[in-house]
Order: structure tokens, then sequence, then C-alpha cells
């Protein structure tokens, strides 16, 4: 069963995301099916499967940007399903692409600052007036930006057009703009495609300290290395059906897996 | 309102009337609903000339019909003539931009009826003109007495109909447009081409709009705008079919008709299309509480989901990124470079040329002061730019389509002439109330419309007007009727008078900068950023926690809010408020300012202003840019129209790109791709 796994894995840590039934149709086509799953904090949970097996699609449906035609997401106990994305990202879920489309024209700065639109205490007023409030406020959300730049390694590149940098360099500015908006649990779409072996082992690095600030981290990710080395439990998706979930040794001699998923990605 | 509009009973005969009128109306609304749909399915592109292609085929067959030509000759003329003009439209501002997006392709056709509008006043003036019917002669039918022309234009849009069918249904190029319609990129790989479609779908529409416009002048007659209520109320029936069934479309034209009819012979005739509009309203409204994303399916998951407050913060500390490994030398130097590069991030803008322009408006009056007619000029400037200001913030950073700026101007103009002239109020916060009074109001509008995709607002925006014009002549109890509020006292702030030209221009100007600073400021701040960034990719940008709707109703509020000042300051300059002072013109004005100062710019829609209010003095010799959105200043209106279209072509950046060479250069490459191509 999904909760003794996960209780079994962290016996103190209550699970702060919660998804039970999530099914997606698109049409007549079912890309989700009766999908049942908890999250952790603080660990780094992993959602594997084939291409086509649902998986952005399920973070589409906890993040809002898709609605889940049937099925409950709950966060911090609260039912977000059917709630707007930016209200879900306002209650601390923060979210990359597995293709970012960063701002056209903005600066990774700038970027990274609409993330703090969630901190921000100032209103029209504030703005139209520049009130001094308002200009704390904008200092406040360029030091916050700037530092989660500065944890990515992209400090340097702030000033640049984001959409003009290297496209590994464009994946890391929108992990650093998710890292803005301060999340409690953060869902990543295979964040490691179009790294180098070097900035792929970085952000290795990068997710497992997120995960140490108590971040429950949510990773899909193909590179099965990279998945084995640091998730703490896995999930193994097929045409969007929960086949396996576990350990990553549980999952690694799961025979069903290995036939349907590591088989074919190594045939 | 003063009065409540009673419902009369009609006797079987007079209900028999207006059905029958309805439905020759309704045959209208319904040929050009279908040639919107045609249009949109085939090329996405909203036709805003589509009414007016009507108006050039009644126009045609009017002026043969005085000219004593057989309609024989002058109808399939008129189909000709109009059929070209939509290729013409097609080829010259649809093609050229097919990329530039939807706000591109929907404002340039909105400058190209426009121009056509302006060409129709110059070649036949601005009274509404007739022709004899085909077959002189009425007829009975259910006690309802009807004119022979009703067959005409009944059995047109029969056969029309029909042929549209046969055409979708058995033709090849049927089937390739119904293809493209489907899917566009799917239909590219299937060898169809898009170009020649859009071609053909742009001459369909117009061949059926002209002979609608041909068959129906003897009945209606025609004058240089009334494309524009066609054509709003076929897209009301389009919007209805939500773009896409054909069969909605006439379905819903004729029965929009049939409303109009019956309204105006039950309720009240002026209040006719209010009502038709109304039904525009309601659609919406209902649409927003049941849809897919409306009001009641979220009320239903809020009470689900126990309530979700805003902005619930559920970590106790903050999440600060940890100091560790090789992003440690990185951040060391952030750290170092800190100060310096913050201030070098700082929004600030180049503020050196705004402020020598603002600088020599401001001194205009030392040479202007001796020629009232030229200081007009530079004061309406003031007022028309508040709002266009607030129409540039709305357009350029919202991306938000509205053609109810001049709405606005009216709301608040009539607001504040009537709490000073008929209850006394000081100027001030009758100012205050006015400006409160057009920001709710886009609130609502707002409300109701902002959350459904395409062009709603700007439907709903436009109808409102209209509804307001209609208010504003009727309801003379509370506005005063067609002659206006008057009685507004010349304006006196604190015992120092300000109503002679001079100084009422610095009252302008103070206001002016006020709405410029606010634009600036907001454009820099966390909501501009926002809307950049929805603007950009809208998933993203929610993904981040922030609200497209909620920054998009800010800036839609602010820009009602500038919009407001502008028209109460209009009313007390003249002393009055009248309905033809802040009509469709006003509104079509404040978008080619927008446009021809540029996009996106902030400072542009008042340039727009100010070079367009002069080209209008020098061509017309008119002061009040008012009559000019009147239509008495004929010339204006080409010359707006034509401007919008060449600026969407080949300048989207405006005016202020003239200031930056990498735009200009674009610009002229855009015209030589376009001379390349012809
Ligand atoms: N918006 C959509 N409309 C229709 N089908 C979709 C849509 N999004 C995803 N799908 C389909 O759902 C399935 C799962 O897609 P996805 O979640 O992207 O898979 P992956 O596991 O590779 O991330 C695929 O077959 C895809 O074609
Ligand atoms: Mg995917």
């Amino acid at each position: 069963m999904t909760t003794a796994t996960a209780t079994a894995a962290a016996p103190a840590a209550e699970p702060i995301l919660v998804a039970r039934g999530l099914t997606k149709t698109f049409g007549g086509f079912t890309a989700v099916e009766d999908v049942d799953f908890e999250i952790l904090p603080g660990r780094v949970t992993a959602l594997i499967g084939p291409n086509g097996a649902g998986k952005s699609t399920i973070i589409n449906l906890l993040s809002g940007t898709l609605l889940p035609t049937s099925g409950t997401v709950t966060l911090h106990g609260r039912r977000i399903d059917g709630s707007h994305a930016y209200e879900i990202a306002r209650l601390g879920l923060g979210r990359t692409f597995q293709t970012p489309k960063l701002f056209a024209g903005m600066t990774a700065l700038e970027t990274t600052m609409v993330a703090r639109e969630r901190h921000a205490r100032t209103g029209l007023f504030g703005a139209a007036l520049r009130l001094p409030r308002m200009r704390r406020d904008e200092a406040a959300a360029r030091q916050a930006a700037l530092d989660w730049l500065g944890f990515v390694g992209l400090a340097d590149a702030a000033d640049q057009i984001a959409m003009s940098l290297p496209v590994g360099h464009q994946r890391l500015v929108d992990l650093a703009r998710a890292l803005a908006t301060e999340p409690d649990i953060l869902l990543l779409d295979e964040p490691a495609a179009g790294l180098d072996g070097s900035e792929t082992r970085a952000l290795v690095d990068y997710i497992r300290q997120i995960a140490a600030l108590g971040v429950a981290v949510l990773l899909v990710e193909h590179d099965m290395s990279m998945v084995m080395s640091i998730a703490d439990h896995i999930f193994v998706l097929e045409q969007g059906r929960k086949i396996a979930e576990g350990t990553p040794a549980e999952v690694g001699n799961d025979p069903l897996v290995i036939a349907t998923y590591l088989g074919s990605a190594h045939a | 309102m003063g009065h409540l509009l009673a419902i009369t009973i009609p006797s079987w005969s007079s209900f028999f009337q207006y059905i029958f009128s309805g439905l020759s109306a309704g045959c209208i609304y319904a040929l050009v609903a279908l040639g919107f749909v045609i249009i949109a399915n085939v090329t996405g592109v909203y036709n805003f000339a589509q009414g007016d292609y009507v108006m050039v085929g009644g126009m045609i067959v009017a002026a043969a019909a005085r000219a004593h030509w057989s309609y024989w000759l002058a109808v399939p003329l008129a189909v000709l003539a109009v059929a070209g003009v939509a290729l013409f439209q097609e080829r010259f501002t649809v093609a050229p931009i097919r990329r530039a997006g939807p706000l591109a392709l929907v404002v340039a056709s909105l400058g190209f009826g426009v121009a056509l509008q302006g060409i129709a006043l110059l070649l036949w003036g601005k009274d509404a003109i007739s022709a004899p019917p085909f077959n002189p002669g009425i007829f009975k039918m259910l006690g309802a007495y009807l004119s022979n022309q009703v067959i005409w234009i009944w059995c047109t849009a029969f056969l029309l109909l029909i042929a549209i069918v046969v055409l979708f249904r058995f033709t090849a190029l049927g089937r390739a447009m119904r293809a493209c319609a489907i899917n566009p990129t799917a239909a590219r790989l299937l060898g169809i081409r898009i170009g020649r479609l859009s071609a053909v779908a742009f001459v369909l529409g117009g061949a059926l709009s002209g002979l609608v416009g041909a068959v129906t002048v003897p009945l209606t007659g025609v004058s240089f705008n009334s494309g524009l209520t066609i054509g709003l109320v076929a897209f009301i029936a389009a919007a209805l079919a939500q773009f896409t069934s054909p069969i909605g479309a006439v379905v819903a034209g004729l029965a929009l008709g049939v409303i109009e009819a019956l309204a105006a012979g039950m309720v009240s005739s002026e209040y006719r299309q209010a009502i038709v509009f109304g039904v525009l309203i309601v659609y919406l409204f209902v649409k927003d509480l049941i849809g897919e994303d409306g009001v009641i399916r979220r009320l239903v998951r809020r009470f689900q989901t126990g309530g979700l407050r805003r902005g619930t913060m559920t970590r106790t500390g903050s999440l600060v990124p940890p100091v560790a490994t090789d992003a440690t030398s990185a951040l060391a130097a952030v750290a170092a470079a800190g100060p310096s590069l913050a201030r070098r991030l700082r929004p600030g803008r180049k503020a050196a040329l705004p402020l020598v322009g603002l600088l020599l408006v401001a001194l205009s009056p030392l040479v202007l002061q001796g020629t009232p007619a030229a200081l007009d000029t530079m004061i309406f400037v003031m007022f028309l730019g508040t709002g266009a200001t607030g129409l540039g913030l709305i357009m350029g950073l919202a991306g938000q389509f509205s053609l109810g700026q001049g709405a606005m101007y009216l709301l608040s103009g009539y607001t504040a002439a009537i709490l000073v002239a008929k209850h006394g109020w000081s100027p001030i916060p009758a100012l205050i109330v006015a400006v409160l009074v057009a920001a709710v109001a886009a609130y609502i509008i707002g409300w109701l419309t902002m959350r459904l995709r395409g062009f709603n607002l700007a439907i709903a925006t436009l109808a409102i007007q209209l509804i307001l014009l209609v208010w504003a002549v009727q309801d003379v109890g509370l506005t005063g009727g067609p002659l206006g509020t008057t009685g507004v006292p010349p304006l006196k702030v604190l015992g120092v008078s300000l109503a002679e030209p001079v100084r009422f221009f610095y009252v302008g100007l103070v206001f002016l900068v006020i709405c410029l600073v606010i634009a600036r400021n907001v454009t820099d701040s966390r909501i501009g950023r926002s809307l950049r960034a929805i603007g950009s990719d809208e998933d993203g940008a929610q993904s981040l926690g922030v609200s497209a709707a909620r920054n998009k109703m800010i800036v839609f509020v602010l820009g009602a809010g500038m919009a407001g000042v502008g028209g109460v300051l209009w009313a007390y300059y003249l002393q009055f408020a009248a309905p033809s002072t802040w009509n469709v013109g006003l509104t079509i004005n404040l978008i080619a300012y927008v446009i021809i100062g540029g996009l996106g710019s902030i400072y542009g829609p008042v340039l727009g202003a100010l070079v367009l209010g002069w080209v209008g003095y020098f061509v017309s010799g008119s002061s009040s840019p008012s009559l000019g959105g009147g239509g008495s200043s004929k010339y204006m209106i080409i010359i707006n129209g034509v401007l919008v279209v060449l600026f969407v072509i080949f300048f989207r950046d405006g005016v202020t790109a003239g200031l930056k060479p990498a735009q200009l250069r674009a610009g002229r490459d855009r015209v030589r791709a376009l001379l390349g191509r012809t």
C-alpha cells in the first residue's frame, strides 16, 4: 500500500501533498488514470516512466495548469484540485516546465522577480505613487531573486535577457524563479534535459540542498542513474497508470518495471 | 434612470409586422455573421470591417440608383466592388501581418473599416441616402403589410445560404476551407495553401455582405457609419455561435433581428439596440456563470476546498538559498558587486526625451496664445491624452482590446456635469466621484467579460458605449437629452478662476502629467512586470503566483479612470456635457493615438494625440477633436483609419520608434517585404 511504504520510509513526516484517484482525459484519450500518491517534505520523490506515460500531465494537474477530470489533490490538507494555478502557487507549490518558455524581453533577474508576487505587500496605489513601502518591496524582491539566481550559479547572468541564455541556463532560470516563490513543494519536469555532465552534477547537488531545507521535491526524470542516486522514493508510471513504487532498490528490482520501462529504455 | 420602459402588448397584425420586419433585419445580421464566421474560421481574423462592407454595397447601389442605372447593373457591380475591397483588405492588411498576433490583425481591420467610412463620407456625404425598391409596391401577409423589397431580401438570403452550404459541403474548395478551420497546421501539411484560402474567405465574406447591403438599401437606407451597428449585432450573432458554427450564426442573426424588432415595437424603438446588446451581456454573464471555468463551478470548488485565502503562507520561516558548494563563489561575487549591480538593474527609463517634450508642450501657450483655435487644439490634446494614456496601458501592457474608452469619458463627463450643474457640487469632489464612477463601471464590465478569451471585451465595451449614447439622448430628465447637460459653471477652485483657456490648459497639463507619471510607475512596477510576463507566457506567470485576471483588471480600471479624468475636464472646459462629444468616433480616435504613438510605449499615446490633433487642426481647421469624432471633419476619419492600418503593418512600435533606429529599420524592411511581394 502507498501509505504503508511512505510511512515506513519516514515515520515522522506528514505528507504535504496527497493525490487520490487522479484522472485526466483529453477527449476520449485517458492520459492519467486513477493515480494515487503522497509526497513527503524534505524528500526527493521521483516520477519515472516512458515518454507519453503522463508524467507532465500529472505535474500540470497538481499545479493547476490543467483541471483534473476526476480525483482529488490536497496540499497541506486543503483541496486544491480545481483551484487556479496562481492560487496553488501562492499556497506554496512551485514548478518548472519541461520546455521552459521564459518571459520575452526580460532579464534573468526580472524573470525571477516575477516570482516574488506572492511576497509583495503593496498594490496599485503603492505602485502608482511609488511609495517608499513599494520601493522596499522591490528591493527585497530584487535581493531574493539575486540570491536564488546565485544559488543556481547564474548571478553573473542576472542582467542578461533570459531567453538569450544557453538552453541549460534557461532551465536553471526556470528553476531559480520556481524557487524564488519559496515553495513548500517543488515539481521538476525533466530538469536535466539539455544539461551537460557537470551541469547535471550541479543540478543534483541543488536538488539535494533544496530537499535538505525541508522542501518536498517531485522529480520527473528520464536519466535513470540520476534518479537512482537522489530519489528517496520512486513512482513508476506507464500509460497513465501507476505500475510500481518504492525505494530505488525496490523499484530497480521490480520485474514489471524492468520489463516495461528499464527494458525498453535499454533495449 | 429617469423613466421605466413599459411593455406594450401588440395586436396580432402588428405582432406579425414586427416579426416580419425583424426577419428582414435578421437576414442582414445572419449573412454578415456568416461572413464573420467564414473569415474567422479560415484566417483567424475577427474582421471589424465586415459591417462596413454592407455599407459600401448599399452606398454603391444607392448612388447608382440616383444616377438612374439599372439594378441589374448596379447590384452585381456592388457585389464585385465589395468583393474587390475585401480582397484588397486581405492582400494588403491581413496577409503581411498574419503572424503579428490577433490584436494587430483586429486593429488593422478596425482601421480599414474606419478608412472605408471616411471614403464613403467623402464620396457620398454624411446624410443617409436611400434607393427606390426593386419592384415598387406592398403586399399583405398574416395581417402585416410588407414592402415587395422584403421578398427580395428573404429570397436572396435563402439562396445565399443554400449556396454556402453547397460550397462548404460539396466542393473541394469548401472542404479545404473546413480543414483549414479545424486545424491550420495539418491543413498546411496536406498541401492546402492558407494564403489563397484566406483571400477566398475574404472575397466570399465581402461578396456576401456587399450583396446584403445592395438588396437592403431600398428598405433601410444607408449612411457612412451605418455599418457600425450592423457589424456589431452581426458580431454578437457570430459570438453567440462561438465563431464556429455557420448554422448557429445564421439562427442567432435571425433571432437578434426578431428580438430587435419586437423590442422596438413593444418596448421602445430608441432602446431596441440596447436590448439586443443586453442579450450579449446576459449571454456573457451566463457563460461566465456556468462555463468550465465559470463562477458557479469555481464557487463549488471553493466550497469543496474549504476556502483559499489569498497569499496564505504555510511555511513558518522563509526559504533562503543555502550558501554552499560551487554556488558559494558565485554568490560572493554578487555580494561584492551588490550595490552597483542593483543600481544598474533598477528600472529607470531615459526620462530626458519625454521631459523635453513635456517642457515644449508646457511652453506652447506662449506661441499659441494669439490663436484661440490652436490653443484649443492643445487643450483638447490634454483631455485626449489622459484617456489615450490609459488605453495605451490597457492595450499595450495588459494586451486587452477595449472599444469603450469613449464610454468612460461619457460616463464621467456626464456624472461631473450633472453633479456640478444640477446639484451644486464643487468641481473637485465631483471630479473624484465621476472618475470613481468610470472606474467602477470598468470593474463591472471587466468582471463580466475579462475572464473570457478573444475579443469579448472589445464587443462588450462597444455595446456599452452605444447603450450609453442612447441613454444620454433619451433620458432627458437626467441628462438633458440631445441638447446635453448645460449650466456647468466656469471652473473655479478655491476662489481662483481657471476657466480662461491658458489657465485651463495648465489644469489639463497637470492632470496629464499625473496620468503619465502613474502610467510610468505602474509599467515599471511589479504589476507591469507581471503583465509583461503574462503577455509572454501566461501559464508560466501563473505558476509563479501571478493572477492574470487580477492584473489585467487593475490596469483596465486604471485606464478607465484616466479616461474619466479626461471626460470631467472636457465637461468643465466646454461647460456642458453632450452625447455627440463622446461618441464612438472618440473611441476610434483614442485607438488611433495609441497605435500611432506606439503600442507598449508610455508616452506614445500622448504623442499620437498631439500629432493627430495638429494634423486635424491643419487639415480641417477645426479646433475641437470632438467634431472630428462626430464626423463633420470629414478628412480626419480617413486619415485616422489609414494611419492606423499603415502603422499596424509597418510601424507597430509607433512614432516613438522613430527615436530608435533598430525599430525604424524593421519598419523599412516590412515596407520592402510588402513591395517585394506584390
Ligand atoms: N493537451 C493535451 N491534449 C491532448 N493530449 C494530450 C495533451 N497533453 C498531453 N496529451 C497526451 O497525454 C499523454 C501523456 O503526455 P505527457 O503527460 O506529456 O507524457 P510524459 O510522460 O512524456 O510527460 C500523451 O499521449 C500526450 O499525447
Ligand atoms: Mg513530459
